[in-house]
């Protein structure tokens, strides 16, 4: 599968950043997945839990209370003061 | 002349101990100073990716009916006022309470102990101030500020310029302002622009806060380093000037007890 560069941003600093497949996450309109080669597109994210797809069906998951998700060409980026993966 | 050299002893022992004590102090900050510089750059990159994207939002027409951005006319103004957690940092403190008497009318929120102490109000601390505090406290003043229960929201705090220089600053967050040259955004904004920055306002306030916590607090500890390096230094310089005085006065009692014996001896 194709992937793309994610990151995901806290205060504290960056929490993740790398090359994933596929974020699953709750937008203001519900449920939206973003893969590899999505248009560039900007929404509020809800309080949800965050499934992150690297490599190999390997998948992480993670809670937030909300942040914003910024996807453009190159990266997509998740700005988010309380994003927590859960493993 | 007995007398005189003990009360000298006594001064440069008192001395002593401050310097040990500057000393000390100096280290303590020398060894957090790295860690907190590093945590503010990253409250300061978080914060400049936010509002990066906040710009783009509110300089559409959309957003300006956002009740975030009625500049309204009331005078009524809450001030988030970040002082440190202990004295003994130069004129750190003075600095943000001098530039706080400007507005004498306004409502208070301390962060930090010596703020908290000086408003009266339960005490929290800069140096662990959490992104969860943060987020909470943002949460309640967009709230408030959205049933207009005050006007303008600003934050007091102290910009770090460098590890010599740091300045008090008072900046206002809300009502939001228009940038008109804001870089524009061909993205998809979902579900339209005012509805992602009413959601988004509380994130992005309350990353101006942390960014504003941790800046301040760095400010803190390289304040009370430098106050603590020169007063390090003044203390040496005392203790210098203490020796030599104490030397001449032992010097002179040996002086003055050997021309006693050898009169006494010619006699």
């Amino acid at each position: 599968m194709n992937k793309f560069k994610l990151i995901i941003s806290s205060p504290d600093g960056a929490i993740f950043e790398g090359e994933v497949s596929k974020i699953t996450l709750r937008g203001v309109e519900g449920e939206l997945a973003v893969m590899a080669g999505h248009i560039p597109f900007v929404t509020a994210i809800k309080p949800c839990e965050c499934k992150i797809e690297l490599d190999e069906g390997e998948i992480r998951t993670a809670t937030t209370e909300g942040g914003l998700l910024t996807v453009s060409k190159d990266k997509t980026a998740l700005l988010s003061s309380s994003f927590k993966f859960n493993d | 002349m007995g007398a005189d050299i003990k009360k000298l002893r006594n001064r440069i022992k008192s001395v002593d101990s401050t310097l040990h004590l500057t000393k000390a102090m100096g280290l303590v900050a020398s060894s957090k100073i790295r860690r907190a510089t590093d945590s503010m750059n990253k409250a300061r990159q978080y914060e400049r990716a936010f509002a990066e994207a906040i710009e783009a939002l509110t300089a559409c027409t959309e957003c300006q009916k956002s009740p975030f951005m009625r500049a309204s006319e009331g005078k009524k103004t809450r001030l988030i006022v970040i002082a440190g957690d202990r004295g003994l940092a130069g004129g750190y403190n003075a600095n943000i309470f001098r530039a706080l008497r400007e507005y004498g009318d306004a409502e208070l929120i301390p962060i930090g102990k010596r703020a908290c102490e000086k408003c009266g109000k339960e005490i929290n601390s800069a140096e662990r101030f959490s992104s969860t505090q943060a987020l909470e406290l943002a949460r309640t003043l967009c709230e408030d500020f959205k049933n207009g229960e005050y006007d303008r929201l600003g934050i007091v705090g102290t910009k770090y310029v460098s590890m010599l220089t740091q300045e008090a600053y008072v900046s206002w967050i809300l009502p939001l302002e228009r940038k008109e040259d804001a870089p524009s955004h061909n993205a998809v904004f979902e579900p339209d622009e005012q509805s992602i920055l009413n959601l988004a306002i509380a994130e992005y306030i309350s990353a101006l806060i942390m960014s504003a916590v941790r800046e301040s607090f760095a400010c803190e500890i390289a304040s009370r380093r430098n106050a603590m390096d020169s007063a390090g230094k003044n203390a040496q310089q005392m203790i210098d000037e203490l020796g030599l005085e104490y030397n001449r006065a032992r010097q002179g009692a040996i002086t003055q007890e050997l021309t006693e014996i050898v009169a006494g001896s010619n006699a």
